[in-house]
């Protein structure tokens, strides 16, 4: 499942995948995967990522029930 | 900065102190083995009998190879060079020569009257017996020929052209007699000394390469990957660990059944490795963990090209060289161009994932717009 959250935040602050993983100290790969849905990160690289946009961790990876 | 200068120029200087006295290894000679006896010893033919059937003579070989046997056994007053001279009508006998091993199995019978022959041939370490027979006529010829030649038609040639009936019936000559078994290659360097010092050329040069890549790209000596690569490097583990134990498997059975004979199991074994070095660089590649966060590939790129290239020479040559297949069986050689087949996969790989990056990022990109 797409992280839209994520990719909305990111553009919000207007960086790129390679910007994002630069400050969070990751692969841009390992960014684009989470985007994807293709790889759920560790509670520890979350709180990195909601840290540098500035975001809770529900703001990025809580699911809203439909 | 003093780590990486440590960890690059260290491995170099012996890398080159290594290549430079490469030289130095070929004055290293093993020992000259080599052993000779001389004897004389008179031979007389009476009525056309010789007074002996014949003399035994004991040599030892003491490491297994190429053996040179030199024979000679020339009537006093003929020199080397004049031994085309020598008159077997005169001497009134013929002498050929049989070499035994330890088990009494026959390892080389000489089938003409020559008085100076020498033959090479592989011999294994161990005891021998060198004995000269002598015939004074065609009969006496014939029965050592049925149990030392196997060919009648050549028995009866030998017979007819040696001419054993103008053999002189009564003569007397003294003969001296020298036998020389030497190691065709005991003035070359052992290869056990090239290999060695082959390894550790390799080694340095797998230490100083191993520098290179560790400190050139990061000054503080460390590769990072991030948590993503390293669970794909554990499943590209996993993959790989799979694949080399089917690889290894499959040829173990057929070969415990005779399918494959046992001489293609070393083949087996290093196709196996390939496979699995193959499946793990692959996976690693194609998911984003081979490289660490910024690490810059092109240089490898060019590195396993040219390493690539390197290799798939060296095969081409053992290949023209008739050095890749002996027999029909893969040689140790097959290994070049599975590294060059390795190297061409890497670069494909690498290529790939390029295009299929810039790809999603183009999709990306419109997406974001």
């Amino acid at each position: 499942m797409k992280n839209l959250k994520l990719k909305a935040a990111r553009a919000a602050m207007d960086l790129s995948q390679q910007d994002l993983a630069d400050k969070v100290g990751v692969s841009r790969q390992t960014i684009n995967a989470i985007e994807k849905g293709d790889y759920n990160p560790t509670i520890n690289l979350c709180r990195t990522i909601c840290r540098t946009l500035g975001r809770t961790l529900d703001d990025i990876f809580w699911e809203e029930e439909e | 900065m003093k780590k990486v200068k440590t960890g690059i120029i260290i491995p170099a200087i012996i890398f080159i102190i290594l290549v430079l006295c490469s030289p130095l290894i070929f004055l290293y000679k093993s020992p000259q083995d080599e052993s000779v006896q001389k004897w004389n010893s008179r031979i007389t033919v009476t009525d056309g009998k010789v007074d002996r059937d014949k003399i035994s003579k004991k040599f030892t070989v003491n490491k297994t190879g190429e053996i040179t046997l030199f024979f000679s056994f020339l009537p006093v007053g003929v020199e080397k060079d004049d031994v085309s001279n020598v008159d077997i009508n005169k001497i009134g006998c013929l002498t050929t020569v049989v070499v035994e091993n330890e088990k009494g199995e026959i390892e080389y019978t000489s089938t003409a009257g020559s008085v100076f022959l020498d033959t090479t041939m592989y011999l294994e370490a161990g005891n021998y017996t060198v004995t000269y027979y002598y015939h004074s006529d065609a009969e006496a010829f014939r029965e050592f020929a049925n149990e030392y030649l196997c060919s009648q038609r050549a028995t009866e040639e030998i017979i007819k052209e040696t001419g054993f009936e103008n053999f002189e019936k009564n003569a007397t000559t003294d003969f001296i007699y020298e036998l020389k078994v030497y190691s065709d290659k005991a003035d070359r360097t052992h290869t056990g000394v090239i290999l060695l010092w082959a390894l550790c050329i390799g080694i340095s040069f797998g230490a100083l390469i191993a520098g290179i890549f560790k400190y050139s790209d990061a000054p503080d000596g460390k590769y990072r990957y991030d948590e993503r690569q390293r669970t794909e490097q554990g499943r590209g583990y996993r993959a790989a660990f799979i694949a080399t134990a089917i690889s290894l498997i499959i040829p173990l059975m057929l070969g415990s059944t005779g399918i494959i004979g046992s001489e293609f199991m070393l083949f087996f074994i290093i196709l196996a490795l390939f496979i699995g070095v193959s499946v793990l660089i692959v996976y690693w590649i194609w998911h984003e963990c081979y490289f660490a966060i910024n690490e810059n590939s092109t240089r490898l790129m060019i590195f396993i090209g040219i390493f690539g290239v390197l290799n798939l020479v060296i095969s081409v040559i053992n290949f023209i060289g008739g050095y890749l297949i002996v027999n029909g069986v893969p040689t140790i050689r097959c290994l070049n161009l599975f590294v060059a087949l390795l190297s061409l996969e890497i670069f494909i790989a690498i290529l790939a994932r390029r295009a299929a990056n810039a790809k999603l990022e183009a999709q990306e990109g419109e997406d974001e717009e």
